[in-house]
């Protein structure tokens, strides 16, 4: 009996992480049917058994969300895809080992700017991650990794450009042209991880000088 | 660099350095199909090992990086030769800072250290050697953040 391949029914199974959301994705192949199902497993590496994953048994759709269940920091992670098609056929592909802390990609920052006269102050807001504590608090992005920092810019024209950075949330770029436009980039990095995010991009006028009216 | 407090003795390493000669190496090394077993287990982390025991279980897990899995390790690949001589170089380095913690009497081999890194010793001793060493090598991003944890 010669096994038929079946490889063409599933295929690029992988995580996809950003700010520890872990989505599992996954193609059809060239060949498949769309009346094709999946159903995912997942496991902790270093343990035996695989765990069918509520919600994603049997569906058509190409993602499943696995966040809840990969979201122990500590531990690594493996997700299989078993693929069914209507003639009986199917297939089953596993991911690569999954570490959040590894893979995940951090978002460009939550950033409030307050343009005034002369300066433009820039406010980071933290940024709540899907993990919880033992107590069930929250963590943020700067629980998760202890070496994060924030980079400004401040693009005053082509050739000149103010910056800051540092681990506070508030930033202000002092001795700015009143009632001139500005554009800020704020992002966030990590370099235990060599992390960085897009930038977050800001368009701030300062206000008219009222001083001198 | 980074100061890695391990009970009394305290070094400084560049994990990042570390960090990224690995993860040029990651996807380019022979995949660990053992998926059931890991040898650097929850059980028995660097960082829930009480402080004075610290220091002497890392450099025993250095010891065992250095002795059985850098050399041992066989590829074609050149250039991942070379990455892990980088590795092993880097590790030298930590090793020969906690040797100086010893020669200072700040890194003692307690009971709970040295049973640790035998139930390591075991996970390791369960597999074949060319597994045992691949399996190792791709768990060395879980030391990293062992050790990661000691500051």
């Amino acid at each position: 009996h010669i096994a038929e391949d079946t490889s063409d029914l599933l295929q690029h199974v992988k995580f996809q992480s950003s700010n520890f959301e872990n989505i599992l994705t996954w193609d059809s192949g060239p060949e498949s049917a769309p009346d094709t199902v999946y159903s995912v497993q997942y496991k902790t590496y270093g343990e035996t058994e695989w765990q069918a994953k509520e919600g994603c048994q049997r569906i058509t759709r190409k993602s499943c969300n696995l966040t809840m269940e990969t979201g122990n920091l500590t531990d690594l992670y493996y997700a299989r895809v078993t693929a069914i098609d209507a003639g009986g056929r199917s297939a089953t592909k596993m991911t690569d080992r999954f570490s959040s802390l590894q893979h995940t990609i951090i978002k460009p920052p939550d950033v409030t700017c307050i343009p005034k006269a002369r300066s433009i102050q820039m406010i980071v807001h933290p940024t709540y991650t899907p993990i919880h504590t033992g107590n069930g608090h929250r963590l943020t992005l700067e629980d998760i990794f202890q070496d994060l920092f924030y980079h400004l810019k401040l693009h005053i024209n082509h050739t000149y450009q103010m910056h800051l950075g540092g681990k506070q949330r508030e930033f202000e770029f002092f001795g700015l042209t009143p009632d001139t436009e500005f554009l800020g980039t704020i992002v966030s990095s990590v370099p235990t991880w060599s992390k960085e995010s897009a930038p977050y991009v800001c368009r701030a006028k300062t206000l008219p000088d009222q001083t001198w009216t | 660099l980074k100061t890695l407090h391990l009970g009394s003795c305290m070094i400084t390493s560049s994990l990042q350095a570390i960090q990224s000669g690995f993860s040029e190496i990651q996807d380019r090394q022979p995949k660990d199909e053992i998926i059931d077993l890991r040898i650097l287990r929850k059980t028995q982390p660097l960082q829930d090992t009480k402080p004075a025991g610290q220091c002497c279980l890392l450099h025993h897990v250095l010891r065992l990086y250095l002795d059985r899995v850098f050399k041992n390790y066989q590829t074609p690949d050149h250039r991942i030769l070379q990455k892990i001589s980088g590795l092993a170089n880097s590790f030298l380095t930590i090793k020969k800072d906690l040797w100086l913690c010893h020669v200072h009497m700040a890194c003692p081999c307690g009971e709970e250290a040295m049973e640790k890194y035998s139930q390591l010793m075991s996970h390791f001793k369960e597999l074949q050697p060319p597994a045992a060493v691949v399996k190792a090598l791709g768990e060395l991003d879980i030391l990293l953040s062992w050790m990661e944890e000691m500051d």
